[in-house]
């Protein structure tokens, strides 16, 4: 037999209008549906990476929700306060390597500025930092990896958060100066600026957590426990895994909290996989519809070559060339138009991740994986199938009635 | 008089229908007392979690292991976050400290691997736990749906 394919690509130059216009359908169908997925899946790391190494997180009952935007995607809001014997208990516990108070409150031309001990900065960086070194005096900050802010520069931090910080005007007295930069942690604390928590402390006039004879020089753990400040949240690094399981029962009471952030966010990509599924149907209800449309395309394009087809047939072509012609042009468009998808899906959730990670600060690396090529693939072996209609009806169409234009 | 008898005897019947309600879900073990527990709903051949809360009045105790018979084994796990994967670790004996301890959905868990029948919403399995000091202790286990992210029954 002929090979089919010349004539059927022929056919595309001959409609070459159509053609696109079926192609391009099919690839913004599948684009759309492939790149929920791919997004979605995006999301679910992009936040887990961001999370990793935030082990607990302890803070006065609240919403566990809230506490994760607040501490770990460093969320403008308002918390509660660990105070008292529950605080004394915390910031003396013996399971854990350390206990990091966190302090909020400030940011710098609309960047947080959280306050905290080295421990945490050292711990979150991957052990150590990835340019100069961590604090070691209160005038001394360590900046996020995608912060502007070099080591060496000299800067003052303004109460307040965004519109609040602008309008509030004010700078807290003493400058600070960068002394490092942390490693990539894929988290809002890329962008942050860490200072030492008596900073955050004295600035806020909260004392200083060291008591009255404090020096003014020396930072970090042991605090006074009497006289230091409530603290919103610590994330505890537990000393081992079982310390974990243990430390958060411990702090499970009627004063505080304790939670994994992994707990939070498989709670909140539950409800991501709902919607991701609801929009995956809507999505694959769409692809449907279109091939639909695109087959009653095929029919009436085949209607308009079925003279064509029968001069073929005239001239000595068999019944099963002038089916496969039909049939490769078919497929041919439908599996063009979903390889084209997935083109479509990787460029669409590529500029949803990076849209979503400057507004979130959240590293978002999207790529098209398995579930998006199989998606791929089940449409084109749909094609293959239907396909198959348009091309049986030339098929079986007898010459003479259809030479006649019968 | 016979007005107080017949309170006080009423309250004794309520008193009594209450405690032999709670204790269908509640059990003892020297000094741990064993309530709430709950199993999501599986199918056959798929692994599952089931959950409990302890009360301890005496000193700390040790989970030292479980085991039932409706599942081909089951472990003590818990949930982790280890290079922005999130998943379940095998965690080994559990330590029950004075006071109360959550096996919950958000931390520790008792794993149920390979179900031998499917476990249905409303239907309850046995449980054997053996600890340290109080011993084993076997609990029946009621089974909630396979989305639940806490025991149903208000008790």
């Amino acid at each position: 037999m002929m090979n089919p394919l010349p004539l059927s690509l022929a056919m595309a130059r001959r409609h070459a209008g159509i053609s696109a216009v079926f192609v391009v359908l099919i690839a913004l169908a599948v684009g759309i549906g492939a790149a929920i997925t791919a997004q979605e899946r995006a999301i679910r790391s992009g936040g887990a990476q961001a999370a990793d190494g935030f082990d607990l997180i302890v803070a006065a009952p609240a919403s566990q929700v809230d506490l994760l935007l607040r501490v770990v995607f460093l969320q403008p809001g308002s918390v509660e306060l660990i105070v008292g014997e529950p605080l004394r208990a915390l910031m003396a516990e013996p399971r854990a390597t350390f206990v990091a108070p966190i302090g909020f409150g400030d940011s710098l031309n609309g960047d947080p500025v959280v306050g905290t001990i080295a421990a945490l900065v050292n711990h979150l960086s991957g052990g150590d930092l990835g340019e100069g070194r961590v604090f070691q005096t209160p005038g001394e900050a360590v900046v996020g990896w995608d912060s502007p802010l070099r080591v060496g520069d000299t800067f003052r931090a303004a109460h307040g958060h965004g519109a609040e910080a602008e309008l509030d005007g004010t700078e807290h007295g003493e400058a600070l100066t960068v002394v490092g930069r942390m490693r990539p942690t894929g988290s809002p604390w890329d962008r942050a600026v860490v200072v030492p928590i008596e900073f955050t402390w004295t600035a806020h006039n909260l004392g200083n957590g060291h008591g009255a004879d404090w020096d003014g020089r020396t930072i970090g753990p042991p605090f006074d426990l009497e006289t230091m400040p409530g603290i919103p949240a610590a994330v505890v690094a537990p000393e081992s895994l079982a310390a974990a399981y243990g430390l958060r029962n411990a702090y499970r009471t009627a004063e505080t909290m304790a939670f994994f952030p992994a707990e939070v966010l498989v709670q909140l990509y539950e409800l991501l996989g709902d919607v991701r599924t609801v929009m995956s149907v809507l999505a694959i209800a769409t692809e449907v519809l279109l091939i639909a449309a695109v087959l009653a395309g095929l029919l009436i394009l085949m209607r308009l070559y079925r003279q064509r087809f029968a001069v073929l047939r005239a001239l000595g072509a068999s019944r099963l060339y002038v089916f496969a012609v039909a049939w490769t042009f078919g497929f041919g468009l439908i599996a063009a138009g979903a390889g084209l998808g997935l083109a479509v899906a990787a460029a669409l959730s590529g500029t949803v991740s990076a849209w979503l990670a400057a507004a979130s600060g959240i590293a978002l690396s999207s790529s098209i994986g398995w579930t998006e090529v199989t998606l791929a693939l089940g449409l084109a072996a749909a094609g293959a199938l239907l396909a198959l209609l348009p091309a049986a009806l030339l098929y079986r169409r007898p010459v003479v009635e259809a030479l006649r234009g019968g | 008089m016979r007005n107080s008898f017949a309170l006080a005897f009423a309250g004794l019947i309520s008193t009594a229908a209450l405690a032999q309600e709670a204790d269908e879900h509640v059990f003892v073990a020297g000094a741990l007392t064993i309530e709430h527990p709950w199993v999501r709903a599986a199918q056959a051949g798929t692994d599952t979690l089931a959950f409990v809360e302890i009360i301890n009045t005496g000193p700390a105790d040790t989970l030292l292991a479980v085991a039932t018979s409706a599942a081909a084994s089951a472990e003590i796990v818990g949930l982790t976050l280890e290079g922005g994967v999130i998943g379940m670790v095998v965690v080994g004996p559990v330590e029950i400290p004075t006071g109360a301890f959550s096996f919950d959905p958000g931390g520790l868990g008792i794993a149920l691997h390979a179900v031998m029948d499917a476990l249905v919403e409303g239907a309850e399995i046995e449980l054997t736990l053996t600890f340290s000091i109080a011993g084993e202790v076997t609990i029946h286990v009621v089974v909630e749906p396979a989305t639940a992210m806490e025991h149903g029954h208000a008790h």
